[in-house]
């Protein structure tokens, strides 16, 4: 085992079948299966109690220290220039209306073991999504393994969350794009967790929230709180006659999360924190080197990575060795026309684990959830890139010797 | 015509049915439409005289791939059942706007025939005793894409069918399988997003066919000719983006009505 984390046992087929089988129905995950990939480990990844508490605690100060620098960056609007937001979204988080209330703010940041120990390639600010993985399937597989336990539940922590930071009747909404699977079976998730609660949730998009005066109503009725999973950046691209002002300033409605959270979500978050007060060590200490695409050799040197702005499953990090030269070329073309929508990041080298599928590189995913760790949502790949085909595996935490 | 007996099922055991552990293609089986199975008994299936005399013999190690309209697909595939090939339901749509009951939205694709058709027919496709290795026959809803325009205020559940929602060629050639047919309405090139599975395969090494159902003779070689955008690495955003292009940001959107929202802000 290496110092980070290890497999554990493969799970027998049988077994493992009706785990599957309860996490795509009752578990609402959808997309089990990408060509040839299983997307659900049969094995957990287990992780000594202490490591889990000092990425955890690593989590909260990251949160905390995101949460400090969005309030300060929302105060400064000219720092908001620096992120590479579109234009709409800009001219609306400049404006002086109050900041739209949280019902919860919800953050993962994703977590790697590397050669320079833990390191944190990017925070999900905005809409972190693998609430079902982490939480219903991780317990399916925690049943297996009765001698370890759970980093936490995230899906019934949200739930728990929002409901007791909001009053009041009312359905919570929750709210994305349909058609899009992957979205869609993360709010059904979130949707089951808070209709497990006694509470009512209901689905829906955009276009069929009524907004009066700040406050959100859906089908005549005032919403209790609204769960988005609709990236902020759709957002602009809304209508006006959609209300969609009132995700950021202007709202009196509960958001989970507030679209105010894109400022952290951006990629070049970290190329205006020498002008902020706000202190960021935790960041500093964690996230690789981060620069604008013109001041660094990234083209001659690959050691930097790109990355765009909002990169949402890891479609546009872009590392040189791993693509065909006409994706690489067409990344270097865009980075270069146009670099305030891109950042260069230094590589960092991910250490594998062995497990039963061969050597997998790991993301941690670790939730906070107003502050605090709340489970975690982790990864494998066999290559040194987590995207949309990698494989969701459950963690679990063993007592230090 | 034949009529299997009826047992209740709960959509764990109609899951199964169709998704049986033993089967090396059930990894493929799109969930969806299961996890929203009504929690009802369910009638039995009458399986009607269905003409599939084109069908190659099993034993030909061929897969089928079934684009047609609505639970067609469904009853065909049962048909073929009987002939020793595994239904391998695709259809990736979700069939309500999960409103609560009375606000329930008019969907822009009825899938509802088809989770019923699921429902049905999985006691039949149990007492079949299928063979683990047992030909595939995929089936998708040709009018996943929906009618064209979708009509203000539906719940807007198309749906693309993607390279990765099936096995590669690698996988099909390991398993003995040289050779796909295409059955769809009539005879001709795929829809766009299959061109770009049925294209890939056939780059991979295995031999594409047609067979029109509405058309005479058995199934015809075709070449499938390169879809837009061609192993694109973003093929699934662009897929997504440009089935639908309006305000929401991309496909699947709710379609605005700009007469029946006002909204502040």
């Amino acid at each position: 085992m290496n110092e980070f984390c290890r497999a554990g046992h493969e799970l027998d087929a049988k077994t493992f079948a009706a785990i599957r089988r309860r996490t795509i129905l009752e578990g609402c995950k959808w997309d089990p299966q990408v060509e040839d990939v299983s997307t659900l480990a049969r094995f957990p990844l287990i992780m000594r109690a202490s490591i889990w508490k000092s990425l955890a605690r690593s989590a909260e100060l990251l949160a905390t220290e995101a949460v400090a620098a969005e309030s300060e960056i929302l105060q400064k609007p000219k720092l908001l220039e620096g992120l590479g937001l579109p234009r709409r979204l800009l001219n609306v988080l400049r404006a002086d209306e109050q900041v739209s209330p949280a019902a919860l703010r919800v953050i993962r940041f994703d977590f790697h073991p590397t050669t320079a120990g833990w390191r944190i390639s990017e925070a999900n600010s905005d809409v972190p999504g693998g609430y079902s993985e982490g939480s219903f399937f991780t317990g399916l597989v925690n049943a297996e393994f009765p001698e370890l336990r759970p980093a936490g539940n995230p899906g019934a922590s949200f739930a728990e969350q929002l409901l007791r930071n909001t009053e009041g009747q009312g359905t919570v909404a929750l709210m994305a794009a349909p058609g899009y699977m992957e979205d869609q079976q993360v709010i059904s998730f979130l949707a089951k967790n808070i209709r497990e609660r006694n509470c009512a949730a209901t689905l829906c998009q955009p276009s069929q929230l009524e907004w009066r005066g700040g406050d959100a109503f859906l089908h005549g009725d005032r919403v209790r709180a609204l769960v988005r999973f609709f990236q902020s950046e759709w957002l602009a691209k809304l209508q006006n006659s959609f209300g969609w002002r009132n995700y950021f300033r202007g709202g009196n409605t509960p958001l989970a999360n507030p679209g105010s959270a894109i400022v952290t979500e951006s990629k070049r978050f970290p190329l205006i924190w020498n002008e902020l007060s706000t202190e960021l060590p935790t960041w500093r200490a964690l996230l690789p080197e981060t620069r604008d695409p013109r001041e660094v050799p990234w083209r001659a040197d690959e050691s930097w990575i790109l990355k765009t702005a909002f990169c949402n499953t890891g479609d546009t990090v872009s590392i040189r060795a791993l693509m065909k030269s006409c994706e690489w070329a067409r990344a270097q073309w865009s980075a270069r026309f146009f670099p305030n929508q891109w950042i260069a990041q230094r590589r960092f080298e991910s250490v594998p684990i062995e497990t039963p599928d061969g050597p997998r590189h790991v993301c941690v995913g670790v939730y906070t959830i107003d502050g605090r760790a709340a489970g975690a949502y982790c990864r494998l790949s066999p290559k040194p890139l987590i995207d949309f085909a990698a494989t969701d595996v459950a963690l679990l935490l063993e007592k230090d010797e | 015509m034949s009529r299997c007996c009826w047992k209740k099922m709960n959509n764990e055991k109609v899951f199964s049915a169709w998704a049986p552990d033993h089967s090396i293609w059930s990894p493929w089986v799109k969930p969806v439409l299961f996890s929203h199975l009504p929690e009802r008994d369910t009638g039995g299936f009458e399986l009607l005289p269905t003409d599939i005399s084109w069908a190659p013999p099993r034993d030909e190690r061929i897969a089928l791939v079934l684009d047609l309209p609505g639970d067609a697909g469904v009853k065909l595939a049962l048909a073929l059942a009987k002939n020793g090939y595994r239904p391998v339901p695709l259809y990736n749509a979700i069939p309500v706007s999960g409103d609560a009951p009375g606000n329930e939205i008019r969907a822009a694709v009825d899938v509802v025939p088809i989770v019923r058709a699921l429902s049905e027919g999985a006691n039949l496709l149990v007492d079949l005793h299928l063979g683990s290795d047992a030909p595939p026959a995929f089936l998708l809803d040709a009018n996943r894409q929906g009618p064209g325009e979708v009509a203000p205020d539906q719940f807007d559940n198309r749906s693309v069918s993607f390279t990765t929602d099936f096995p590669s060629a690698n996988f099909l050639r390991a398993h003995g399988i040289q050779r796909a047919v295409l059955v769809s309405k009539r005879a001709a090139q795929p829809q766009d997003d299959l061109a770009h599975t049925l294209r890939k395969w056939q780059d991979g090494g295995i031999e594409i066919r047609v067979k029109g159902l509405l058309d005479h003779g058995g199934a015809e070689p075709i070449e499938i000719k390169r879809p837009p955008r061609f192993r694109s690495i973003f093929q699934r955003a662009l897929a997504s983006m440009g089935l639908r292009r309006n305000p929401m940001g991309g496909f699947g959107a709710w379609v605005p009505n700009p007469e029946s929202h006002g909204g502040g802000g």
